[in-house]
């Protein structure tokens, strides 16, 4: 019945001047045929005209009343409809607030989670025919995907048939002095690409232009295209900077272009990019780049990936010794910008976030239909009166209307809320760039479809049961106590399906607050506390060890020299932040068997300032130098892994040094084990295998390093101090992205953090709108049956009978809910298992905790009301009606 | 005119639906019926006829279709749906039940 209204309101709106003329073809014909009698009888026309104009008065007129019936009428009954809910609703303010707030609560937890989830999942690719975009790989003979080697790159670029653009992709950091020849430098993160790389995306500089194809040339490449967020910042979004020249790393880079504006380039990390030139005699051996590409249009994934195939196996039986088993990979890039954590944590939480709508909605519904019963006396007056029954159920349903609206707008209010405390609780890039998070029409759609399906629910049974044919609805507004059994059956039930739907969301909620205590908690094999770490990205590019290795030394004393600094060490992979390289390693004992093992290189300090516990043997230190015999450490992990009789001191293994630039691997060198250290979490908090070797920087130095330092008071202040430091040694030396180690370690665990703030918050919402429905509900229940309590008070009836008699009442379908969900919640287990950290699927504590908690709420709630009916008067209860 | 009467409010909806029971007619049709059976006692004009029909097609009780008059006008023709029928009956029961009520209390007052 509404829907074909609506139809025909639409129709109206868009066919507003065809139905017009229809009306107005039908009124003249009323006229013409009056004249035309009148004129059968000798009237002339005009005269006729004039006759039927006297009696019936002018058509425009009759026209008038007639839209007055159609859209009007509808609009006015509306308004009418509207003033009288509202009127209704500021009378029950209780009701009103608790309603609202309901509404608010669910659809804005709906409004912040849809719009996370269209940004991440929904939303495609921005680019234009992302179909066509690939992610290229190295595939090891032991594994899916590696990084690339230089050397097979550039093979694969020259050899390939498939691609339209292709790139290989670096980065790090570079300074920049605002000021030339002096002031503080500026960290920007850099991306290194091949010149095609901005083809590969099918994006344009806003100003200026990307990289030519040959720009990547070395003695071509100093040109830099930035991003228009650096472009602004820096340049005051000044159009003539192009063209002009910036100070990088101490070195002059021409502008060349800005990128566009608010895209995916401005949500990338990467500050400004610039060409990537491969150096003369590129590595095969030592794999540390990405690559993008774009299919030629009509190439499949799968002839590129063989095209690449055979390029590779062509390499491999070039250099076996080096390459042998090695091959090539494609990825649809589009498959890999999300992953499948961030997926699975998103549908969850946005199954989550319709439960709680779905319970709020259950529990309005059960509120309206109480409430309906209150007025049953009013709508059976109004139909006695002769109000049709559409006519009750749409006054009805535009209450229910006003409240979801209200609900919404507020809603909208928590949504944003929301969001904005989940972007504050991430860290910044922590979603890829491709993700766009914007609380915008999409999601605004989403929110009316949502507000409309709340009414819809809300409102739909309580006003069809409400608008029962009048003679039925005076009988019931009897004093009968058993009356409305129909309508505590549908209670009863909705209370169950909320409390099981409830309590499956709190135990996935109870899971994930487990997994982050055990994650927050997790031995890492270091004291956190107290420690600041950064990237220390050399300004200058040197292939002589000594100069490295000073330059180092001096920074490390420089550092070391600041009040309050106990320790300070270089390392290639920051604490939390990876192990630095994954190196290819062999046992001495069995040379022919490749093994693979996480290779951090450190300067001595290293330990000390972690305060990483030792095992067995030493540490590394000064004694270990450059003349020195090569000598690593190692952690339990390693030695698990590797020496199954557990004993590692004094064992060698075969590893390449790193070379200083790092473009290549040098000689194979067995490196005597000397000590066994605790397992360092070098992988973020969560990883399970770390597998690592410690070998010193003195015998093997090397770029693209951190810097770590033990604080004595608070790191943070340290931070400045360190940085003014380096800056002392070298003017254009910058720390890049300083925090404290704590501050890493929530970076890593952020993500957990959010994904267990918000499914512990719908479920702890689900419950509490649960138990509010058991305290309504029993409420009801108490308030009609006051004088059946009151007779049983004065026949003698104790009040623990009574209270008993009530919380029979209400426990019982919570308890059946409570099974359900628990059913519920060994599913839901298993399907999250992936966001589980060290916690089991079925965990007895968490389901015990759970549904004790939520008994002892929904116990609470019962108690209010049993206790209420419990002592009951008898006397002011037989008085009752 | 003046020797019309009002009709009491809502009954022109009763008195269409009871004349399209009879067979489907256009508008003027329908008003000349009224009249007519009333002994000219109803006369209904353009300005309570048409916003009349217009709500019964609205609620779905008549349905009007382009068609042509005796005399060859472009005339809409209505008739009564399946729905309109039940409606009928229901109004008329409750006609009369209206009818009696108000009979009962008028003979009261006597």
């Amino acid at each position: 019945m509404r829907l074909d209204a609506l139809w025909r309101l639409l129709r109206r709106l868009a066919g507003r001047t065809g139905e017009e003329r229809e009306l107005s073809d039908e009124v003249e014909a009323f006229y013409a045929i009056h004249m035309e009698r009148e004129m059968a009888r000798g009237v002339p026309r005009d005269e006729a005209r004039r006759r039927v104009r006297m009696k019936f008065g002018a058509p425009v007129k009759a026209m008038e009343s007639v839209r007055e019936v159609r859209v009007g009428a509808s609009f006015e009954t509306f308004l009418a409809d509207l003033r009288y809910s509202a009127r209704m609703l500021w009378k029950a303010p209780g009701f009103t607030f608790f309603a609202i707030l309901t509404i608010a609560l669910a659809l804005g937890a709906n409004t912040a989670i849809f719009t996370l989830v269209d940004g991440v999942l929904f939303r495609g690719l921005g680019y234009a025919e992302p179909e066509r975009m690939v992610q290229l790989w190295e595939k090891p003979p032991d594994g899916l995907r590696n990084s690339i080697a230089p050397a097979n790159y550039l093979d694969w670029a020259r050899l390939q048939t498939s691609f339209e653009a292709m790139a290989a992709i670096s980065g790090g950091s570079m300074s920049y002095l605002p000021v030339e020849g002096g002031g503080e430098p500026l960290s920007l993160r850099a991306g290194m690409v091949s010149a095609p790389y901005f083809d590969v995306f099918g994006v344009r500089a806003a100003l200026g232009r990307t990289f030519a194809r040959d720009e990547d040339q070395l003695g071509r490449e100093k040109v830099v295209v930035l991003t228009h967020r650096l472009w602004t910042s820096l340049m005051g979004a000044d159009a003539r900077a192009v063209g002009r020249e910036i100070l990088l790393d101490g070195q002059r880079y021409t502008i060349i272009g800005v990128l566009p504006g608010a895209g995916e380039f401005d949500r990338n990390s990467t500050d400004l990019w610039i060409p990537l030139a491969f150096p003369p005699n590129p590595a095969r051996n030592y794999h540390s780049y990405g690559a993008m590409a774009r299919l030629k249009r009509g190439v499949t994934i799968e002839q590129a990936r063989a095209d690449l195939s055979a390029i590779a196996a062509g390499i491999a039986e070039r250099y076996p010794d080096i390459k042998k088993g090695w091959g090539a990979t494609i990825d649809r890039y589009a498959d890999r910008v999300i992953n499948d954590q961030s997926r699975l944590t998103l549908k969850v939480l946005l199954w989550a976030v319709v439960a709680v709508l779905l319970i709020g909605c259950a529990n309005l519904t059960n509120l309206l239909m109480a409430r309906a019963t209150l007025r049953q006396r009013e709508i059976g007056l109004r139909m006695a009166l002769g109000a049709r029954r559409e006519r009750v159920v749409r006054m009805l349903l535009t209450e229910s209307l006003l409240l979801s609206v209200a609900g919404a707008v507020a809603g909208l209010a928590v949504g944003h809320g929301l969001l904005l405390w989940i972007r504050n609780l991430l860290p910044p890039f922590h979603f890829p760039p491709e993700v766009a998070i914007e609380l915008d029409g999409r999601v605004l759609m989403y929110l009316a479809a949502a507000t409309l399906f709340t009414c819809v629910a809300v409102g739909l049974v309580p006003a069809v049961r409400a608008s029962r044919p009048a003679a039925d609805a005076l009988r019931e507004s009897s004093r009968s106590v058993t009356g409305a059994r129909g309508q505590l059956v549908a209670q009863q039930v909705f209370i169950g399906a909320q409390v099981a739907v409830a309590l499956v969301l709190l135990v996935g909620g109870g899971l994930l607050v487990r997994s982050l205590q055990k994650a927050i908690n997790v031995d890492v094999g270091f004291d956190s506390n107290g420690l600041v770490a950064a990237y220390l990205p050399l300004p200058f590019d040197s292939p002589d060890e000594g100069v490295v290795s000073q330059y180092i030394e001096r920074i490390l004393e420089e550092v070391k020299s600041v009040p309050g600094i106990r320790e300070a060490a270089v390392t290639t992979g920051l604490p939390f932040r990876g192990w630095g390289d994954g190196m290819p390693m062999r046992l001495a004992e069995r040379p022919e068997e490749e093994r693979g093992t996480g290779f951090k290189i450190i300067s001595p300090g290293y330990f000390g300032a972690l305060g990483l516990r030792l095992k067995a043997g030493r540490y590394l230190d000064a004694r270990d130098t450059k003349s020195t015999p090569p000598v690593v450490v190692v952690n339990e992990s390693f030695v698990r892994r590797h020496y199954p009789d557990g004993k590692a001191i004094g064992r060698r293994i075969l590893v390449e040094k790193i070379l200083v630039t790092r473009r290549g691997l040098g000689p194979q060198t067995a490196w005597e084990i000397v000590g066994v250290v605790a397992d360092e979490k070098g992988r973020g908090v969560e990883s399970l295998t770390d597998v690592g070797t410690y070998a010193s920087f003195a015998q093997n130095p090397v770029v693209g390093l951190g810097l770590v330092a033990r604080a004595g008071g608070d790191p943070a202040a340290a931070i400045r101090p360190m940085a003014q430091a380096v800056t002392r040694v070298e003017k254009t030396q910058v720390l890049d992205r300083p925090r404290t180690v704590n501050e890493w370690k929530a970076q890593a665990l952020a993500g957990r953090r959010m994904a267990t703030s918000m499914l512990t918050g719908l479920g702890v919402l689900a419950m509490l709108l649960a138990c509010s429905g058991i305290y309504g509900v029993l409420s009801f229940v108490t308030a009609r049956r006051t004088q059946e309590f009151g007779i049983r008070a004065a026949l003698g009836a104790s009040r623990p009978a009574l209270l008993r008699l009530v919380l029979s009442g209400g426990t019982a379908p919570v308890m059946v809910g409570l099974v359900a969900g628990l059913g519920g919640a060994l599913a839901l287990g298993r399907f999250i298992r992936a966001m589980l950290f060290a916690t089991e699927p079925v965990d007895p504590a968490t389901l015990a905790a759970v549904s004790g908690l939520f008994l002892a709420v929904a116990l609470a709630a019962s108690l209010v009301p049993a206790w209420r009916a419990s002592s009951a008067d008898p006397m002011t209860a037989l008085r009752h009606e | 005119m003046e020797k019309s009467a009002n009709l009491p409010h809502g009954t022109l909806d009763l008195l269409i639906l009871r004349i399209l029971e009879l067979r489907p007619m256009h508008g003027v049709a329908i008003a000349d019926r009224i009249e007519q059976t009333t002994g000219g006692v109803f006369v209904v004009g353009p300005g309570s006829l048409f916003p009349s029909l217009h709500r019964l097609a609205e609620r779905g009780w008549i349905r009007g279709q382009w068609g042509e008059s005796e005399a060859g006008h472009r005339v809409k023709v209505y008739e009564l749906t399946a729905r309109g029928r039940r409606q009928l009956e229901e109004e008329k029961r409750h006609w009369r039940r209206v009818q009696t009520a108000v009979n009962q209390i008028l003979a009261e007052e006597l």
